[in-house]
């Protein structure tokens, strides 16, 4: 079997670029509190000398966290519903005051980097 | 500034530029009050009030009601650098006020955040400190050099220096000073690389069980142990929340709550500090791969093939008898399982040529017989057909070759036509049938 090669990948990249741009913030079950989409503040962001693309998100206890825990950041292609691409967990963080915030920064790498 | 500065109608402070002229009314004995917070972060540098003479030190009540003074920036070259120089006599007091985010340095000796130093039997009660406090040698989180008295004190600046730092203000000789009921749970730095660091939890120079009572700080936060508690009692930062570890401690005056650091009441409950906090995730696309997969479909002759059959009788006779030999059914059958992805194959079947040998040694002319049976070809074929599409279908019989050699005469050949029979299941097929080419030679 061949590997796909470095032209293949950046089109991946490409595609993945324009088409998966969700995170969804969810509790440590799985329950969505929110999904980002680049109008909410996300950042997806490409270093084109790596094979890596960022989504960044900033979350503060606003009214939609204030007390509540996020555990799990799921990347979607689709504002409403669809099916998770990838689901990274983390420690629980909870919102006790509405200066908490937390930054998620997600890294996709395509292809993997080992 | 309102009032008159006495005990019964102190000067109120209520903004910065009231706070800076603090300095030009600190007469023995007069009073001050905060009247709200005070926001000094826009506000240049501040110089210390008071002097370090006796007749400049502070000699006056400075009740912070509570209030708090932010942002304070204060920069000096001179020993006792704090917002007070040197407080002083019983009448120099400060208490109830909370310096946040301060920003204090020094390049001289006696540098802390409240004053610079506390003489005679001077007080700061009630008061916290954080931000950042930076001086040469004996520098302290509340206070530079305490000759006083400190009580009910907490702070959680950094305080740096060269060397010599302390985490509440280092003690003095005189016998009357002291500090009690006062915790720090800041950090520390030290500059002075030369020789061994002298950091102490709460406070160093002329210490004892006696002067320094009930102090406790941070032996997490600020990495320092001191197995004999002298200059301070050490608590992990789980003891620090937790308040049975601090004995000695009015609860008139602290506040514990759960899982916090104590709290001075006269400031209310503090707000619960904002947590900030960066997670970084990573997924990844496993390398991807090509693969080849080549179906080969090989025209590939198939052959089956029995050997010569043959049948034969030998019989050695003196009288005429019957010989028979004879071979049964021969069938050639090809059976093609038909793939959807092929739309043409050939499918053929044939029996190549049959030969009937009879051979008679024989002094008198007998019958010799050799026959071939009729014998047919059927050839079924059937296609689903869609309209309008030809199907065409062939069946034929090549030749029928029949070799015949008389070795002797009087020989009787008989030649069967040959009896084909063709089925087409469809129309459109198209049939040929050749007649039978026999061939027959007599010698």
């Amino acid at each position: 079997m061949a590997q796909i090669n470095n032209y293949g990948y950046e089109k991946l990249r490409e595609y993945i670029l324009s088409s998966w741009n969700y995170i969804e913030v969810q509790n440590e079950s799985g329950i969505a509190l929110k999904r980002f989409g680049i109008a909410d503040g996300l950042q997806i962001t490409r270093n084109a000398t790596t094979q890596e693309i960022e989504y960044k998100l900033v979350i503060t206890g606003d009214a939609t966290f204030l007390g509540k825990t996020v555990g799990k950041s799921v990347l979607l292609e689709v504002a409403t519903n669809g099916s998770p691409i990838a689901t990274e967990i983390f420690a629980p963080f909870t919102f006790e005051s509405a200066d908490d915030q937390l930054t998620i920064i997600h890294k996709l790498q395509v292809p993997q980097i080992v | 500034m309102l009032g008159t500065g006495t005990i019964a109608n102190p000067y109120i402070i209520q903004t910065p530029t009231d706070l800076n002229n603090v300095r030009n009314k600190i007469t023995t004995g007069t009073y001050y009050e905060l009247g709200n917070d005070i926001d000094m972060s826009k506000y240049a540098n501040f110089t210390a009030i008071g002097g370090s003479t006796s007749a400049t030190r502070f000699k006056c009540s400075f009740d912070g009601k509570g209030f708090s003074i932010k942002g304070i920036k204060i920069v000096g070259s001179s020993n006792f650098v704090g917002f007070i120089t040197l407080l002083d006599t019983a009448t120099g007091v400060i208490k109830n006020v909370s310096f946040i985010d301060a920003n204090v340095s020094s390049t001289a000796l006696y540098t802390g955040i409240v004053a610079g130093g506390t003489t005679g039997t001077a007080l700061i009660s009630n008061c916290y400190t954080s931000g950042n406090v930076d001086g040469n040698y004996h520098v302290g989180g509340i206070c530079g050099m305490n000759g006083g008295t400190i009580e009910n004190c907490f702070s959680i600046a950094h305080v740096s220096g060269f060397n010599h730092v302390s985490g509440i203000a280092r003690m003095d000789s005189p016998i009357a000073a002291k500090i009690y009921s006062s915790y720090f749970n800041g950090t520390f730095t030290i500059r002075d690389t030369a020789n061994p660091p002298s950091i102490f939890g709460i406070s160093g120079g002329t210490v004892s069980s006696t002067r320094l009572i009930n102090s406790y700080y941070n032996i997490d936060t600020t990495e320092l142990v001191e197995p004999s508690n002298e200059y301070g009692i050490g608590l992990t930062d789980s003891q620090m929340k937790n308040q049975s570890s601090f004995v000695g401690f009015n609860t008139t005056v602290w506040g514990f709550q759960n899982g916090n650091y104590p709290y001075l009441k006269v400031f209310g409950i503090p707000p619960t500090p904002s947590q900030k906090a960066t997670i970084n995730l990573s997924s990844h696309l496993n390398v991807l791969y090509c693969s080849l997969e080549r179906s080969k479909r090989k025209v590939s002759i198939c052959l089956s093939h029995s050997l010569n059959v043959s049948s034969e009788a030998t019989r050695s006779i003196q009288l005429l008898k019957n010989v028979t030999s004879h071979i049964d059914e021969v069938v050639s059958n090809v059976t093609t399982l038909q793939n959807a992805n092929v739309k043409e194959y050939d499918v053929s079947s044939y029996i190549k040529g049959i030969g009937s040998n009879a051979s008679r040694f024989v002094r008198t002319v007998r019958a010799v017989t050799s026959g071939i049976e009729p014998f047919q070809i059927i050839t079924d074929i059937e296609i689903p057909i869609k309209i309008g599409q030809p199907v065409y279908a062939t069946a034929y019989v090549i030749e029928n070759p029949t070799n015949i050699e008389m070795i002797e005469n009087q020989s009787l050949v008989d030649m069967m036509e040959n009896h084909s029979k063709i089925n087409i299941v469809t129309n459109q097929s198209d049939t040929e049938t050749k007649e039978n080419q026999s061939e027959m030679s007599v010698i």
